[in-house]
């Protein structure tokens, strides 16, 4: 599908020569800083698209808090983007982006309108986020707010970039971690459902590495086979994250799961990647680290290429295939409104996201990960399973001590893999 | 009470909350710790243990620390508590 979208052109045309392409996630709070991670990840031998994280305070739209923060010269954790004028970004930006360097602006607002504003200012036209999955992870702004938020940011980001403007759904990443693949598929479908409905017509789908590579393999595929289904003639694309949980403390350990994360992701078929680095579990990564883990993911995609490819557990597809449709359609059935539709299946428990403290998340369910490394449900609490679908029960409690052991599981896995 | 941060901003904003903590007449005797990654440098994050200590933390933990430098303070904590509740009954 053609699109006028210069980040979903890029990503379009790395797909027709079957390369994976790859992005950082990268903010920081001064401009010079900003331009120079940048420019640093344009000029990565690989193909690449460019990332600008926004701190922290923007997220909770405390713009006075960035500020002072700037002026106290206190490190920002990303790009306060709504406290710098549109000329200091532009100025920042000049050069930099183009159509062999788009760039993509991510943060985490529940209520993201002034960014909005901000981003469609300066001319960029890609962005990350939805209602639910900018919303529930990250504090206790009410769904209802959020939902209405983001409707009117979609259309006016459509209005602003003429109908070309593309938003990525969070919604594969749920939490991180523990929150099985065919709930973060469903949401996935139902946030790019809610994009084209409210005028944003280029898309993409994320899905985030789990614990184990072959459910993740399957994972993706029933993403990408139910986006044929439920969002047929748009331009999408599915985006990989590399594991976004507890990552593992050695060099071995981070360097072997983002190997991991891009052999899936190319196998997959996957068209782009979110990269994590071996800094992540002590600081936020630098320039360099980023550029490291930017160039060793590119070689390790290439290199699956030539391995065999995986195969496609069959029984795995069927049973993330199921509880994923099971879930749309019951969501989709709750309303003609899909507005509607997504807050009333919150608090009816349709959607039940494990482990989520959000205040409009029933949190009844509950994940675990088995024996064989595959994350499993637990309990499902109210959401639409039938009889005929496949979902274990544990049938035992997920008690503290073991929910910190399987938020642990795959630091403990790749640092150990790596010792041995 | 537990304040677990993530972001890198905990040494500033957890500061901010330990003062509005203290002014809260019901709250004001409460026993706080703080853990997580308190800044965006790493292991240098230890620098701004001292800040958090005098800004009413009794215990300041890591990320990269053992959980059982966390349970070990809780039992400590449920101790005292029981010996306190002993001295009362």
């Amino acid at each position: 599908m053609n699109s006028r979208n210069r980040f979903s052109q890029f990503i379009q045309a790395a797909k027709q020569t079957n390369i994976l392409v790859l992005q950082p996630r990268m903010g920081f709070g001064t401009r010079n800083a900003m331009r120079a991670g940048l420019l640093s990840v344009r000029d990565v031998s690989a193909k690449v698209v460019g990332t600008i994280t926004l701190d922290s305070y923007t997220r909770i739209n405390d713009y006075e808090a960035a500020r002072k923060a700037l002026i106290e010269g206190h490190a920002l954790n990303g790009y306060p983007i709504v406290t710098y004028t549109k000329e200091e970004t532009m100025n920042m930006l000049e050069g930099v982006m183009s159509h062999h360097f788009p760039i993509q602006v991510r943060h985490g607002t529940p209520l993201p309108k002034t960014i909005f504003e901000a981003i469609s200012a300066v001319g960029i036209d890609a962005t990350e986020g939805g209602p639910v999955s900018y919303c529930l992870p990250y504090g206790r702004v009410p769904l209802q707010q959020s939902i209405r938020e983001w409707a009117e940011c979609c259309e006016y980001f459509s209005k602003k970039t003429n109908g070309s403007g593309h938003i990525e759904s969070f919604a594969g990443c749920m939490l991180g971690q523990l929150c099985p693949s065919s709930l973060l598929i469903a949401l996935s479908i139902l946030e790019g459902l809610f994009f084209l409905k409210h005028g944003v017509k280029s898309i993409s789908l994320s899905f985030v590495q789990g614990t184990h590579s072959q459910q993740d393999l399957a994972g993706l595929h029933v993403l990408d086979r139910l986006i044929q289904a439920y969002l047929p003639q748009f331009d999408v694309h599915i985006v990989m994250y590399t594991y976004m949980g507890i990552y593992p403390q050695t060099l071995a350990g981070a360097n072997r799961i983002l190997e991991e994360s891009a052999k899936v992701a190319q196998l997959g078929g996957a068209q782009r990647l979110i990269v994590k680095t071996a800094a992540e579990a002590h600081h936020l990564p630098t320039i360099e680290v980023n550029i490291e883990a930017l160039q060793f993911a590119h070689a390790a995609a290439e290199a699956a290429k030539m391995t065999e490819k995986m195969m496609l557990d069959d029984e795995m597809v069927d049973s993330i295939d199921k509880e994923a449709r099971l879930l749309i359609d019951a969501v989709l059935d709750l309303s003609s409104d899909l507005d509607q539709a997504l807050f009333l299946a919150f608090s009816k428990g349709y959607l039940d996201l494990p482990y989520c403290l959000h205040p409009d998340n029933k949190n009844q369910s509950r994940s675990y990960i088995d024996q064989n490394g595959r994350l499993q449900w637990a309990s499902t609490g109210k959401m639409p399973f039938r009889k005929n679908t496949r979902v274990l029960e544990a049938g035992c409690s997920v008690t503290a001590d073991k929910l910190l052991e399987m938020l642990h599981y795959n630091r403990n896995k790749y640092d150990h893999w790596s010792v041995n | 009470m537990v304040i677990s941060t993530i972001n890198g901003h905990g040494h500033i904003e957890a500061v901010e909350a330990a003062r509005a903590i203290k002014k809260t007449p019901h709250l004001s005797s409460t026993r706080m710790v703080i853990g997580g990654k308190l800044g965006t440098r790493g292991e240098d994050n230890k620098r701004y243990s001292q800040k958090l200590i005098e800004a009413g933390f009794e215990a300041v933990f890591m990320d990269d620390q053992p959980i059982g430098d966390f349970t070990k303070y809780l039992e400590n904590l449920s101790k005292d508590f029981s010996l306190l509740w002993n001295r009362m009954a």
